[in-house]
Formats: C-alpha cells, sequence, structure tokens
C-alpha cells in the first residue's frame, strides 16, 4: 500500500460531526448529475486494483 | 460472478458493509459491486457539493476510492465503514481544494512575470511585432483555460519553474508517466494556437 494512503486512512480517523455524516448520507438522493462513463470506467479501474491486491496478498503468504 | 448479482441493484443487498468488505477480501466481484454502488453517489455528491465542478469531483471520487480500496487491510473496524469512508473523502476534497488554491496563486504570480518580461519587450519591439505578441498572449491563453487546473499547474512547474518530471510527479501525486502525457496535450494545444500549420506539421 503506498504511504499516502496509509496517512489519509489514519486520518480518515479525524473529527467530524453527525451532521456531516448525515449530509453525505443525502448525497444518495441522487440529484447530482453524473456520467455513467466515469462510474463505470472508474468502477473496472478499483475492482483490477483489488484484483491485484489480492494477487500480491496470496502470493506473500 | 453470478449474473443476478451483478446486475442486482446495491441497495436491495441487505449485506452490513462490514460483510461486504469482509467478502471483497474473499475475491467477491459481487460484494465489491455493491459496495462501491452505495458509495458511488454519497461521495460524488459531496465532492461536487465543495468543487461546483463535474471534472475535479471526478478526481476526487476516484482518489478517495483508489485511498479505500488500496487501504482496506488497514481498516480495523474501529469506526464505521461509513464515518471512514466519508473521513477519507473529506481529507481527499480538502487536500485538493487546498493544492488548487496553491495551484492558482502559482499561475498568477507565473502570469505576473510573463507580463513583466512582455512589458520589457514591447518597449523595444516595432508595432507589427506587438500585435503578434498580443495574437499569442491570447491564444495562449485561452489554450490553458481548456485544460484542467492540475494540467495547468503541471505546464506551469514544468515550463516556468524548470522543475524535472520527477519532482512534479511527486508533487503532484501522480506517474511519471501521466505528467509527461498532460504536458504533451498542453504544449500540443499552446503550439496549435500559437502556429496552427507547426502543429499539423508535428
Amino acid at each position: 500500500m503506498a504511504e499516502q494512503d496509509l496517512v489519509m486512512a489514519d486520518e480518515a480517523l479525524s473529527e467530524f460531526t453527525i451532521e456531516e455524516l448525515r449530509e453525505f448520507l443525502q448525497g444518495d438522493s441522487g440529484d447530482v448529475p453524473v456520467d455513467p462513463a466515469f462510474k463505470e470506467r472508474l468502477r473496472r479501474k478499483l475492482w483490477e486494483l483489488v484484483q491485484e491486491q489480492l494477487r500480491r496478498r496470496r502470493g506473500d503468504a | 460472478m453470478p449474473r443476478a448479482a451483478a446486475v442486482r441493484p446495491h441497495h436491495a443487498d441487505s449485506r452490513s458493509d462490514l460483510e461486504l468488505l469482509q467478502a471483497i477480501r474473499a475475491g467477491d466481484q459481487a460484494a465489491f459491486n455493491v459496495l462501491y454502488g452505495r458509495y458511488f453517489q454519497r461521495v460524488y455528491h459531496f465532492a461536487y457539493a465543495r468543487m461546483h465542478n463535474a471534472a475535479d469531483a471526478e478526481e476526487a471520487v476516484q482518489e478517495t476510492f483508489t485511498a479505500v480500496f488500496r487501504s482496506t487491510s488497514a481498516y480495523r473496524g474501529q469506526s464505521s465503514l461509513l464515518s471512514w469512508i466519508y473521513g477519507i473523502a473529506k481529507n481527499t476534497v480538502n487536500n485538493q481544494i487546498r493544492r488548487a488554491r496553491a495551484q492558482e496563486q502559482r499561475v498568477e504570480r507565473a502570469a505576473d512575470d510573463l507580463v513583466r518580461d512582455a512589458g520589457h519587450a514591447l518597449e523595444t519591439c516595432t508595432p507589427e511585432d506587438r500585435l503578434d505578441l498580443r495574437r499569442c498572449a491570447e491564444a495562449v491563453d485561452a489554450a490553458l483555460s481548456s485544460v484542467t487546473a492540475w494540467q495547468a499547474e503541471v505546464f506551469v512547474l514544468r515550463h516556468f519553474e524548470d522543475l524535472p518530471i520527477q519532482e512534479i510527479a511527486d508533487r503532484m501525486q501522480r506517474s511519471n508517466d501521466a505528467i509527461r502525457s498532460s504536458l504533451y496535450r498542453v504544449k500540443r494545444l499552446v503550439v496549435q494556437a500559437v502556429d496552427p500549420e507547426l502543429a499539423e506539421a508535428s
């Protein structure tokens, strides 16, 4: 894992309020238009990333 | 992967976030699709509300999810996955906004330098040269306004601050290839704007 991601994962536990989380959940309402091609492209890319990590972990084991 | 699982909407899956994460760690693509679908709109909406444009929001979403899925092994379940992902999204967006502000300041400084240098040049050149210079400046300005903020920053770092590719890649947290490709694209736009014949020939 890149060091930067580790830092981000740690920082992710920084402070925020319930209100902020509630606002985050309201993002489900879907009133912001999303490019479906971008969403699908990113999904594929991330799944490749997950698979690569799984392979690496299995290789390490 | 079972076909039905691939097309099932994420809200129809009753598994908790943690259960999905465990399944993903075991290589379950359907679980990955559900978790991604469950959080994509939330992260996108969050980023868009703060950055006000699709290109920057997409960059933040990509960076957020990459950090999430790269660091799933670091997730210890001390907080809910919801707050963990929210925290990563918040940090990512804040960092991106900070970088954009710093970039704007750098571009402003570089523009000031350009204007000063152009001022010196204008004092010594002919009226025809001045017209050419003005056309050239307008063309470069138009070309740079059509690229994203980070691409303009890469161009400024390389051509105004003379930084090596590796250092720019480190600063921008992107690969050397991404930096080279961005430089090529912006350079081509600038050349096309200033000298279309030369761009065509190259």
